[in-house]
């Protein structure tokens, strides 16, 4: 029984990462920019679909690492510049509208490119295999994803933390008006932070393609979580993204020991919960 | 050659274009249109049309049959690949008396949910799971079963079905594990099975849910542990998908597969083959055969009255895909065999699609008297 | 009376009438002018969720994404109605509406805690768990395979000899009269003194507050008042289609109701209806036409929002002041889409 609860606990941090990685871009976006993005979900397949294509191409699974992020932080930064940029100080109403329409937009023009059937992905050669400890297995690739995703947490803790961006991301979540009152230029720093939060977002899908499997309506099946995981977390907090996808990512492994068809409701209860109670999340810094 | 102001004779085919089963679409249209060819193009002297509809969830089932019957008066319906869709439209269809020809496999199409005027080709869950299972265990010498389960009121009748072959059989079942609707990730579910330690771990699910847990299963080394089975499925096109590699060694239960012998099933193989350069698969066989017998129980009627075309399907003997088959009266559930299939390695494959070899099959089928179908 | 006394009274009772009046013409004649009838069933009903959603949202700010629970709850309460408990069609859609009611009271109490974007968000958290309710609950739901069985009954008014409702037009007349009373009762909501409180709520809620208004009451009202209508046209679509299935409490059908509103034209009740008419037909025809045509609504959503607030109604309305020439200093859906 131990051997499954360590094997499940490995599982939940795998996929709590990959909530991690989301739930930052999503966070500092609504945090910040006080936007509601329905279109993240949309990133995260882009960047599992464009990771099929360059790796086609390509024919390396690691050239996708660098370059769908780049490719999906372009595509971020052009909405934004066009679209989303319009949207700021509005009602929620509209950003709800824009942002959801370009998410169906985004999926039927996928499928439109990539047909509607699901792609399947394959681990790299390289990551193929388990490694067996004590009787337990753990595939070889979702370690990588794992050691992966935490050295980009820690990356961009320090980026948060320690530059000059960071501070300026830091500031404008508490206050944006005083840091434009401090002359930074918000607009291109908006273009920048989505910019980054859509290529992080891009970054995940390419991650989850080979344990997940690529198919068109995946961003509309993960925004729930994602927006549950900031939520709990607290919005506009790192440390917050962070224990928001690590608890929904272990939560959902841990349910499915014991109630395996509740491992995605059991969310909508925890942010349901939180937004009763505590509304800022776990470590958010405002209501 | 059309014949001049004759109204054409329309069938309705509800299908997938969109949604988690959106292959389906196409493999029906194409088993569609090589039947019609294959009939001559018309039936009574009329024209055949086919209409198509995308079907993605049993509602849009019923306002598409609605929109058939009101505005087209259409009087032939053949649905897929969803059981909860076929068992909606075959209500509705009971109550306009048009026929329905329902591809799903829940039980209670031609059970509990029975009536004069729909038909199902494929076996059901019943006879589905009384191929495989006992197969497994003689073949593969298995006495002990994990299952993982999508939580489908389809998927709850391949589990029950199996839990009680198993208790018949005096076996164990270590343990079950419920998947939601769509689940991408099995990891949770995998571990569940290979700390089980089961001889054999039967996927009760389908479609793109089984091609995700194989692919899945294969990363986590679950063939290590366990043998891995399959009970249903379209065939070919999955395996496509999944490849040889992580196919090595896996048992499948399907209703059809090409390599089928039986005189019926080798002309629909090489007509198919020669016009769409495939090989077909179940999700395509199965609108041929269905709408081709439809078809030729119309030309016997010499009516469309569905009332009379219902009495020249109902036990009628025809050289099917599998061989001799009929559409037996107390239920219109078509008898025909289920088939196991062993999957082969890549080095194994004689052609392209020689992804597996048919091991054996049996026709199971439970007697008029049990299956709760009280046909009015 | 004067003749003068006498005109102005026919008058005014066209002015307070003259809207209904439309509305009941158009919609008799529509089944006629649509491909076939049972489509119109389905516009006239998703039609009048669509304007039960505007009193909550174009003329009390109140967005949710939980439409579907208060229409899919009816769906089911009056499906099991007609299943286990009677056949008189009052009863049922009676049930339906008090059932879809009771949930939208409890959702609304919650969701009413937080306000903005918390508030929108525990309305989808409640929508997922009510699907999620109705999925596991398969013996009382048919989980995905839904309740089949279900005999739409026909009307019997005590005394009088019963109308046959089984044809779709019938039973399309019979929902009408529902529709035009709902939508009388819901326009004389938003012209009286309650409804003037919610539109004071959605223009500026802290002011509403200050003056003294116990703005959390009225929007749980609204919420009620809402679910419930939107639970009339869940009951009404039970016996239209005869199914009760989870598909009418899955989020998609929250996203409809919301994308009728706003394309159609928020704050206006007509827009809506123009909206549902729109969304359904486009999907109903479209489907036929190319697969893909859902990536058309994507764009049209964007361009609304960036050049159409006011929606199609909106867009009417300003032609209709432009062409009239009158100097009208915003019609009432640009109004509510600035001011919300």
């Amino acid at each position: 029984m131990t051997d499954l609860i360590i094997a499940q606990v490995f599982n939940g941090l795998v996929l709590g990462m990959i909530y991690v990685l989301l739930a930052m871009g999503l966070s500092i976006v609504w945090g910040m920019m006080d936007i509601i993005n329905f279109a993240h979900g949309l990133f995260f397949a882009l960047g599992a679909y464009l990771a099929f294509t360059v790796t086609a191409w390509s024919g390396s699974f690691f050239v996708c690492l660098l370059v769908v992020p780049l490719a999906t932080a372009v595509i971020g930064m052009l909405l934004e510049v066009s679209l989303l940029r319009r949207l700021y100080g509005q009602n929620i109403l509209y950003q709800i509208l824009m942002t959801y329409g370009i998410a169906i937009a985004g999926r039927e023009l996928i499928v439109i490119l990539y047909g509607p059937v699901g792609k399947s992905f394959d681990q790299p050669e390289l990551l193929t295999g388990v490694i067996p400890i004590a009787g337990i297995f753990f595939p070889i690739y979702r370690v990588f994803v794992f050691a992966l995703t935490s050295l980009l947490t820690l990356g961009m803790w320090f980026v948060i933390e320690k530059t000059r961006w960071g501070s300026i991301i830091r500031a404008g979540t508490e206050n944006l008006k005083m840091v434009s009152c401090l002359g930074i230029n918000i607009t291109g720093v908006f273009t920048l932070t989505f910019g980054v939060a859509t290529a992080i977002a891009g970054l995940s899908g390419v991650l989850a393609a080979p344990m997940r499997g690529i198919e068109p309506f995946m961003g509309d099946l993960i925004l729930g979580i994602c927006f549950a995981t900031v939520v709990i977390g607290g919005m506009g907090s790192f440390t917050g993204a962070v224990a928001g996808g690590l608890i929904v990512g272990l939560s959902q492994s841990l349910v499915t020991l014991v109630m395996p068809s509740a491992s995605v409701i059991i969310i909508f209860v925890v942010m349901a919960s939180i937004l009763l109670l505590r509304p800022r999340g776990l470590m958010g810094i405002r209501d | 050659m059309r014949s001049w102001g004759a109204e054409p004779l329309r069938i309705l085919i509800g299908t997938t274009f969109s949604g988690p089963y959106a292959e389906t679409g196409d493999y029906v249209r194409k088993g569609t249109q090589l039947a019609v060819e294959m009939f001559g193009g018309q039936v009574l002297g009329r024209p055949i049309e086919i209409v198509e509809r995308d079907v993605p969830n049993p509602s849009e089932g019923v306002k598409k049959a609605q929109e058939a019957v009101e505005k087209l008066g259409v009087k032939f319906f053949f649905v897929s690949p969803s059981s909860p869709t076929v068992l909606a439209v075959s209500e509705y269809a009971a109550k306009q008396q048009v026929i329905l020809i329902g591809a799903a496999g829940a039980d209670e199409i031609t059970g509990k949910s029975c009536n004069r005027f729909t038909f199902r080709w494929p076996v059901a869950t019943w006879g589905a799971i009384r191929e495989v299972v006992p197969r497994i265990i003689d073949v593969y010498k298995a006495k002990t079963f994990y299952t993982i389960t999508p939580k489908y009121v389809f998927g709850e009748d391949l589990l029950r079905n199996t839990q009680e072959v198993l208790k018949a059989k005096g076996l164990t079942s270590l343990g079950n594990s419920d998947h939601p609707m769509g689940e991408s990730d099995f990891s949770s579910h995998l571990t569940k099975a290979m700390a089980a330690k089961a001889d054999c771990v039967l996927f009760l699910n389908f479609g793109g849910d089984t091609t995700n847990a194989l692919k899945q299963a294969n990363s986590f080394g679950l063939n290590k542990v366990s043998r891995i089975a399959c009970v249903w499925g379209s065939g070919l096109t999955q395996m496509k998908a999944i490849g040889p590699k992580i196919l090595d060694g896996v048992i499948w239960g399907l209703q059809y597969f090409y390599k089928i012998e039986a005189p019926g099933n080798k002309k629909f193989v090489d007509a198919y083959r020669k016009k769409f350069n495939e090989t077909p698969n179940y999700l395509a066989a199965n609108p041929f055969t269905n709408i081709l017998v439809l078809l030729q129980s119309i030309e016997r009627a010499k009516t469309d009255d569905p009332i009379k075309v219902v009495q020249a399907m109902e036990d009628f003997e025809y050289e099917g895909l599998t061989g001799p088959e009929k559409f037996r009266a107390c239920d219109h559930q078509a008898v025909k065999p289920y088939y196991t299939l062993l999957c082969k390695a890549a080095e194994a494959m004689k052609t392209p699609d020689d992804f597996a070899d048919i091991i054996d099959s049996s026709t199971n089928i439970q007697p008029c008297a049990e299956t709760g179908c009280k046909m009015s | 009376m004067t003749a003068g006394e006498k005109t102005s009274m026919i008058g005014a009772w066209w002015c307070e009438y003259r809207p209904i009046v439309v509305l009941a013409t158009f919609f008799m004649v529509f089944p006629f002018v649509l491909p076939y009838t049972a489509l119109a069933n389905e516009i006239m009903l998703f039609a009048l969720a669509a304007v039960a959603f505007d009193l909550c949202l174009g003329y009390s700010g109140v967005m949710m994404f939980c439409q579907a629970s208060f229409f899919g709850v009816a769906v089911y309460a009056t499906a099991l109605t007609l299943l286990h408990l009677t056949s008189n069609i009052f009863a049922a859609i009676a049930i339906g509406v008090i059932s879809a009611s009771a949930i939208a009271a409890v959702v609304g109490f919650m969701a009413t805690q937080r306000s903005g974007s918390y508030s929108v968000l525990l309305t989808l958290a409640f929508g997922e768990m009510i699907y999620f309710i109705a999925f596991q609950w398969s013996s009382l739901t048919g989980g995905d395979n839904g309740l089949t069985g279900i005999k739409r009954p026909d009307l019997g008014i005590l005394g009088l000899p019963s109308i046959s409702l089984q044809s779709s037009l019938s039973y399309y007349y019979f929902s009408l009269v529902f529709f035009l009373f709902a939508f009388y009762l819901i326009r004389r909501i938003t012209l009286s003194p309650f409804g003037k409180v919610l539109m004071a709520i959605r223009e500026n809620e802290q002011r509403a507050q200050a003056i003294g208004y116990n703005t959390r009451l009225y929007k749980v009202a609204v919420f009620v008042i809402g679910g419930a209508f939107m639970g009339l046209a869940g009951s009404l679509y039970c016996m239209y289609i005869c199914f009760a299935h989870i598909h009418y409490v899955h989020f998609e059908i929250s996203g409809n109701i919301v994308m009728m509103v706003l394309t159609g034209g928020m704050g206006t009740l007509f827009g809506p209806i123009v909206g549902a008419f729109i969304i359904v037909l486009a999907s109903d025809l479209a489907s036929a036409i190319w697969d893909r045509w859902m990536i058309i609504m994507g764009v049209l959503y964007i361009l609304f929002v960036l050049f159409a607030r006011g929606g199609i109604w909106g867009f009417y309305e300003k032609l209709l002041s432009t062409w009239k020439g009158k100097n009208i200093e915003g019609s009432p859906s640009e109004k509510a889409a600035i001011h919300s």
